[in-house]
């Protein structure tokens, strides 16, 4: 699509608050013209990012999960993990990479728990490698604006 | 069908049966918090020979809220606090049949002329001021942890709580909240539970009222620096003190995108005001845990917003732009206090 659709939503979104808001008669009704035109900046700064860092973050996590789960002594959650690190990216539509990283997401969370009560290194070692994916995360997601 | 003025002359005349001439005017919604609709009007009426002229403000409950609250608690909160020093409007009368608005409601003074913005607060001539800001703000807080809500006539209205309880039944709360309304999964608001379950706090030193929802954005200000009312108790209870501190040093309050907690001071400046103040003591660790815990009391309100948005009938943009533009954020600051960033 041209113009090119992170173009279109930060310009509509300086005009809102630029042109727009300050034309709007009730200061409520200008406050939320406000809020729509920041909805617009925050879907501008994620659409161009929105498909690779799920394809990033979908397969740092099953990397993570085969590397992490002979050492998990729970059979059944061995099992999942073993499944979830053999899954690969097929549609490629956000819809479906965000399905998968649902998935997966929760998995890592059954094993940070699981290994968070393990003892030993390989435990450790395993929560400390989680605990780098939680902090990518943060850093995949980050907005310009955001306070923190 | 009767307009909003109409229905509130309607009901203030049932109120003030002496009153006559009694009108409502220049009703106007504005921005008072996500949980309720909030409207300036202006009451007017004879009272005998005098007229009679007052801003009042009323706060109605949505079909959905950010914040699922009891209007009862918020509405005694403002009245138990009236006169003590800590600033609040006056509440003239509570409401909760729904026949009369729509839905229930209550009704208080206006305080005017003033401004709660946090972006308003970084520019001059606000940004002169913000030492002093940070002195009163940090000061109120103190003096309502230092209150006792027995005297205040708050216990009862609002469910008491022992001193070594107080972190268990909000943590449990919130962690319901999260398991409810959650949309994706939050492991790293996850990891933050388990590290405060695994980790309790001492018990609380005693036990006041919890404002809720203290924070920069949430208090009338001026620009000479004063601050003339604190608002939004909805979430008002009783509990631990260094929940409030915790709150209002959570990091997705940095309105200036700097170490400033609040957007005014340094974070050990703001617990020194609040000690002074308080006569309470902000143990290092038991803060620490209230801090963390408050980055899963923002995630608990960021999700349940985006959950109300994409499921219920509300479909106020507030809903969205505090999930989307906070919940990273809300992560981050977990991270910090775990060490992790």
């Amino acid at each position: 699509m041209r113009p090119p659709i992170v173009t279109v939503f930060q310009v509509v979104a300086g005009d809102l608050l630029a042109r727009i808001a300050p034309a709007v008669g009730s200061s409520y009704h200008q406050g939320t013209v406000g809020m729509v035109a920041t909805l617009l900046a925050i879907a501008a700064e994620e659409w161009d990012r929105a498909a690779s860092r799920r394809i990033e973050e979908n397969a740092s996590i099953r990397a993570l999960f085969r590397d992490a789960a002979p050492a998990v002594k729970n059979s059944s959650l061995r099992q999942r993990l073993s499944e979830l690190a053999a899954g690969e990216e097929r549609d490629f539509r956000v819809s479906a990479l965000e399905a998968n990283n649902c998935a997966l997401r929760a998995a890592l969370i059954e094993l940070h728990s699981h290994v968070e009560n393990e003892t030993g290194p390989e435990a450790r070692r395993i929560v400390d490698q989680i605990w780098k994916e939680l902090v990518k995360s943060t850093e995949r997601r980050r907005l310009v604006a955001a306070p923190f | 069908m009767a307009t909003l003025e109409e229905l509130l002359t309607d009901y203030i005349k049932l109120k003030l049966p002496a009153a006559s001439a009694l009108r409502v005017d220049q009703l106007e919604q504005i921005s008072g918090g996500a949980s309720r609709q909030t409207y300036r009007f202006r009451l007017s009426y004879q009272e005998g020979t005098k007229s009679v002229e007052r801003r009042l403000i009323l706060r109605r409950d949505p079909t959905n809220s950010l914040i699922d609250t009891d209007r009862r608690i918020e509405f005694a909160a403002y009245r138990a606090f009236s006169g003590t020093g800590v600033p609040v409007p006056e509440m003239l009368w509570l409401e909760e049949d729904p026949a009369h608005l729509g839905s229930p409601f209550f009704i208080g003074t206006e305080l005017s002329g003033f401004q709660s913005a946090p972006a308003q607060m970084l520019m001059e001539p606000y940004a002169s001021h913000h030492a002093e800001l940070a002195e009163q703000k940090w000061s109120i807080m103190g003096k309502i942890a230092a209150s006792d809500p027995k005297k205040l006539g708050l216990v009862g209205a609002m469910e008491w709580v022992e001193p070594a309880e107080s972190w268990k039944r909000e943590l449990g709360y919130w962690e319901g909240v999260l398991d409810t309304d959650e949309l994706i999964p939050q492991p790293i608001v996850r990891a933050a539970i388990r590290w405060l379950r695994r980790n309790p706090p001492p018990p609380a030193q005693k036990i006041s009222v919890v404002h809720g929802d203290y924070r920069t954005g949430n208090f009338l200000y001026d620009e000479t620096g004063k601050i003339h009312g604190i608002l939004d108790w909805e979430m008002s209870h009783l509990g631990d003190p260094l929940e409030d501190l915790g709150w209002s040093l959570n990091r997705v309050w940095c309105w200036a995108h700097d170490d400033r907690r609040g957007g005014l001071v340094p974070r050990e400046r703001a617990i020194a005001i609040w000690q002074k103040a308080s006569g309470l003591k902000a143990d290092p660790k038991a803060l620490h845990w209230w801090e963390l815990f408050a980055t899963v009391k923002g995630q608990g309100i960021w999700v349940s917003s985006a959950h109300s948005w994409e499921t219920g009938s509300n479909k106020d943009p507030v809903l969205i732009l505090s999930a989307w533009w906070l919940m990273n954020s809300q992560d981050r600051a977990a991270l910090e206090l775990m060490g992790k960033l």
